[in-house]
């Protein structure tokens, strides 16, 4: 052997020695669970009545289960309003606050993380408090103003969904302006110059710089916003329990269900594969379409 | 042969100590048995885990060779943390559990039946509490549960809102001379009359009855259901209760939600604040409600009273009302059964259960528990016990309560008529209590 090959194996060693913590956490925490998930979803039964192999009758019968079809719909749903909706609103709102000075752009970062760093629960209060319905609570009072009728909004269908997206949109929009403001840092200078020598307005600066180059962010951002949704979970846990007439209950609060009220810990699992299944092919769709625009552009 | 260089050793070095660390980890599968502890683990009804100390400190000091663990945590997330714990082999010795939750448990064997470990005490115990509240804590002929509270709902009303619509108070106990008066037709008068405009701006913001069925539990729609004469499962419980009869209590909550006098057509997520703020004439609500309207809610002028009655006058007499029970169970796999029984049975004897019952402001299930009299309106909880409903044992019973109020849900978003609705639940009752 070669000095240089036993450097590059010395190397390799060095390497695994700092990467073993991680990699034993990640196999007994992350890796494991995932395996001892599919195997569950081979098996029906429950935590407390124990649970015996059914091979893949779980995965027929998840389909016909009108529960979980509504589930999956309802969490389609949140994904589709709360993604574009939070991508919107923090790319207008790391626009604004883009060109202003440091102190200002620190106060506003640390302001809008604060809901990122709140207990979940203690924002759960605050929202049911704001979407007290009648006329007396918050946001109805305040569409009033508008001319707009009071809105019973964790307790009706048609509301409830909008309701929870709006939640997730706020909770996590801090994360999403954030990560936008580093992007925005990124983006060089010179090319702004450049374009405004060349005589560029700033709706031209806006599509042809700041959003290409912004691309790998959003991209970013959009596959996290997409994983995130699909995987909600808290907020209806703890605005509604899946409640009024299940319209708002979420794959995972289903999975949650299954496992721990239902005692159907197989179901559950199966539910959990499908929903890695979907969320990887998604995001693997995603990465794709965003990588082949970003390669054209 | 090749010898490892020194960042080798290093690296199995690290391997080595996490194999040893993942290795060396306690198992957390059984609890040991040398160690001189008694875990004791309860849901919070206010009390705290320093009350059960001080409670049950004359029974360490008679066994000063045990410490007593006691947990007092919140009722979310209940499920969870009791399955994982059962599961997991780290339950705690002695628990309490509702008679909703205990059967599931008893059903996958992790709980002890203690006439079969201690017969002659259990047989003893069983004379200390009212036949009704004895048997359900058993089940498959094995006692599991001995009784320690029991929760018993009915009327609160706001005597101002009814002194302003000139309505007479409802009966506050079986004596009353109306009684007999007050039934469904009556409770609904009074509910239309409670439901006003009453700043005049042409929106109603005063209701009838402050009730929801959002709530987790199902205590507000169990009432209606038991009072049309339905029940939730057959007397075998194999089958639904209600497929046949329950059509009007269903039918009944429809038309409590379009008359107006539940708020957002009994779809409102936090209703009992419209009677805290005096925007709700009625409430239903267990005998622990009196104490927090005195402390929270002083200036609110309150009264209590019985139920109304249902058509179904042969089923409790029309007036089913809402109550459960808490028991306290050993655990199958403690390892140490016979003094955690003398802990269980310690904390459900007279002396300790009536000091925990004054912490927790509920009634006491032994038969010589006294009922506190320092309030004339407890009378209406006292003597409306007789009407309450015990659930059926089984052990997918919860699972019947999100059935029943998902189905409850859709009649009053208009989606199901009663009928409809009604079957809907049957069918799904039927099949849920079906499976094995």
């Amino acid at each position: 052997m070669t000095t240089r090959a036993r450097r590059t194996r010395r190397g390799d060693g060095i390497a695994y020695a700092f990467l073993a913590p991680y990699l034993a956490l990640y196999a007994v925490f992350l890796l494991a669970p995932v395996v001892w998930a599919f195997g569950l979803s081979l098996q029906s039964g429950g935590l407390l009545e124990g649970t015996r192999y059914v091979g893949v009758a779980n995965y027929g019968e998840v389909w016909s289960n009108p529960f979980f079809v509504n589930a999956l719909r309802n969490t389609g749903l949140y994904a589709v309003i709360a993604v574009p909706a939070a991508m919107g609103l923090s790319l207008a709102t790391a626009l604004l606050v883009h060109p202003l000075a440091r102190w200002w752009k620190s106060f506003i970062r640390v302001s809008l993380f604060l809901p990122l760093i709140s207990s979940a629960v203690a924002l759960a209060v605050i929202w049911r408090a704001l979407l007290i319905p009648g006329q007396t609570g918050p946001l109805n009072w305040f569409i009033g103003h508008f001319g707009l009728a009071p809105q019973n909004w964790l307790g009706h269908p048609d509301w409830v969904i909008p309701a929870i997206a709006a939640f997730q949109v706020w909770s996590g929009y801090g994360f999403w302006v954030i990560v936008l403001l580093a992007g925005l840092d990124a983006v060089p200078p010179q090319l702004y110059e450049a374009a405004r020598v060349d005589g560029a307005g700033r709706w031209q600066l806006l599509t042809r710089i700041t959003l290409p180059m912004l691309r790998p962010t959003l991209l970013f951002l959009s596959v996290m916003g997409v994983i995130w949704n699909l995987q909600l979970f808290d907020a209806v846990f703890m605005l509604t329990r899946g409640g009024p007439a299940n319209a708002s209950v979420s794959v995972v609060y289903y999975i949650y269900r299954g496992a721990f009220h239902f005692d159907q810990l197989g179901h559950s699992a199966t539910m959990s594969v499908l929903l890695f299944l979907f969320i990887m092919g998604l995001t693997l769709v995603q990465m794709r379409y965003g990588r082949r625009d970003e390669d054209a552009s | 042969m090749h010898r490892p260089t020194v960042i080798q050793k290093k690296a199995m070095a690290v391997v080595g100590l996490l194999l040893a660390l993942c290795c060396g980890c306690h198992a957390p599968g059984q609890p040991d048995p040398a160690e001189p502890v008694l875990r004791l683990w309860k849901a919070s009804h206010g009390e705290t885990a320093q009350d059960f100390e001080r409670v049950l400190a004359p029974f360490f000091a008679l066994h000063t060779d045990l410490r007593l663990e006691a947990v007092v945590h919140p009722w979310q997330g209940w499920d969870e943390r009791y399955a994982t714990a059962y599961t997991g082999g780290i339950a705690p010795d002695i628990a309490y559990m509702p008679d909703e939750f205990w059967p599931r448990f008893a059903a996958a064997g992790k709980l002890a039946a203690l006439d079969e470990l201690f017969p002659e005490e259990v047989e003893a115990m069983s004379r200390d509490y009212p036949d009704n509240l004895w048997q359900l804590g058993s089940m498959g002929g094995h006692q599991y549960g001995i009784p320690y509270v029991y929760v018993s709902w009915h009327l609160y009303y706001n005597l101002e809102l009814f002194d302003r619509a000139g309505l007479a108070y409802p009966p506050a106990t079986p004596e009353a001379a109306d009684f007999d008066e007050w039934t469904w037709e009556r409770f609904r008068e009074v509910g239309l009359a409670l439901s006003q405009d009453r700043d005049g701006d042409g929106t109603q913001d005063q209701w009838g009855l402050a009730w929801s069925t959002l709530d987790v539990n199902p205590n507000a729609i169990y009432p209606f259901l038991w009072q049309g004469g339905a029940d939730l499962l057959d007397a075998d419980r194999q089958h639904n209760g209600f497929a046949e009869r329950g059509a009007v209590g269903f039918g009944f909550m429809r038309d409590l939600a379009r008359d107006g006098i539940v708020p957002e057509g009994g779809l409102h997520p936090s209703p009992s604040e419209l009677f805290y703020d005096g925007r709700a004439g009625m409430l239903i609500a267990p005998e622990s409600t009196i104490h927090i309207l005195k402390r929270d809610f002083p200036d609110l002028p309150f009264g209590t009273a019985i139920v109304p009655q249902g058509p179904a006058t042969d089923f409790y007499e029309g007036r089913g009302a809402f109550g459960n029970s808490g028991f306290w169970v050993l655990s199958h796999d403690s390892p140490r059964p016979r003094e955690a029984f003398d802990l269980l049975r310690t904390i459900t004897s007279p002396t300790p259960s009536a000091a925990m019952m004054e912490v927790v402001q509920l009634f006491g299930a032994r038969s010589d528990w006294q009922a506190p009299r320092d309030d004339p309106r407890l009378e209406t909880f006292i003597s409306g016990r007789r009407f309450l409903v015990p659930y059926p044992l089984h052990p997918r019973l919860r699972l019947v309560h999100s059935i029943i109020q998902a189905e409850v849900q859709a009649m009053l978003l208009d989606r199901r008529t009663p009928e409809e609705a009604v079957a809907a639940a049957a069918a799904a009752v039927d099949d849920l209590v079906a499976l094995r």
